[in-house]
């Protein structure tokens, strides 16, 4: 599956740049960040959020890489409630994993730095 | 919280003799978390609020009992890092959690860590907790940059993204 391209640019802030309307009118804001500062964003209207809840702990990793997907093609806003580093330097401390830090991160990177996401940003300017 | 009644069980059956066995208490501070302080040292033990299932060991110095332990700058270690720092691995981070026999294995192994490891802190024979701490900044800093690194692309290709720690309350959405 794709990413959406347009949906990318909308995330970006880029749609007018680009010459387009805002396509996604059903748009969240996707906040990442660690479970606890997360938390404070849960069930509230507006905010995309992924808990884990209900789902086996075998899939998390999955279901966490096609929710934040789903919300990179939807052009959602997103909203980073950790600083990461600092929380990279909790991670290396207490010798824990954070899927925020090892997995959502690198996905948002991976999709604003793609080729084509670049190609289009040039041709935009 | 996930898993908490197994963490308390957790606690008792195989934190608990070890507390009685240095005369420490062990005290329930709140849900999914347990301090057993001595003297010189603070061993908390926490269960993991992430997407693993599971619990962490932590130890900081007796000087720090109140601490926010969400802030990096809380002097506090996880038991694997006093292990590589003495050059050893213990099987924590192998063990994937999922099922109960799970948990308890990997908390049957993080107690051995805190008697082989944490109990000479607790019992003051050991000084040498700043140098552990500088060993394990030392070898984060690959995956510190790294993370920079991935702060400084998406900052660069997403400018809107908002890197907000703290979002004002005024401009939250109702």
């Amino acid at each position: 599956m794709g990413l959406g391209l347009d949906a990318g640019l909308d995330a970006a802030g880029l749609g007018d740049v680009a010459g387009g309307a805002v396509k996604c009118p059903n748009r969240n804001i996707t906040v990442l960040g660690s479970g606890r500062d997360v938390a404070n964003y849960v069930d509230r209207p507006g905010f995309n959020t992924f808990t884990g809840k209900g789902i086996d702990p075998l899939d998390w990793n999955r279901e966490n890489a096609l929710w934040l997907n789903r919300a990179l093609q939807n052009g959602d806003e997103f909203w980073l409630v950790t600083n990461p580093t600092a929380h990279q330097n909790l991670m290396t401390s207490v010798g824990a994993q954070s899927a925020y830090l090892n997995l959502e991160l690198p996905m948002v990177s991976h999709y604003s730095d793609s080729e084509a996401f670049n190609m289009y940003l040039m041709l935009a300017k | 919280m996930r898993d908490s009644k197994l963490f308390d069980e957790a606690v008792e059956k195989f934190f608990r003799p070890i507390a009685q066995k240095l005369h420490l208490s062990l005290a329930r501070i709140q849900e999914g978390i347990y301090d057993m302080p001595s003297r010189f040292f603070i061993l908390r033990i926490r269960l993991d609020t992430g997407h693993a299932r599971g619990l962490n060991v932590i130890l900081r110095p007796a000087s720090w009992p109140d601490i926010d332990e969400n802030d990096p700058k809380t002097p506090q270690l996880g038991i694997v890092c006093f292990a590589q720092f003495y050059g050893e691995q213990i099987q924590q981070t192998l063990i994937k959690v999922y099922t109960d026999e799970d948990f308890l294995n990997q908390t049957k192994l993080l107690v051995e860590a805190v008697e082989r490891f944490g109990v000479p802190y607790l019992l003051g024979q050991k000084d040498d907790f700043e140098a552990v701490r500088e060993f394990i900044k030392k070898r984060g800093e690959p995956e510190l940059q790294k993370i920079k690194e991935i702060q400084r692309i998406i900052e660069h290709n997403m400018p809107s993204v908002r890197q907000e720690w703290i979002i004002p309350e005024d401009e939250m959405p109702q």
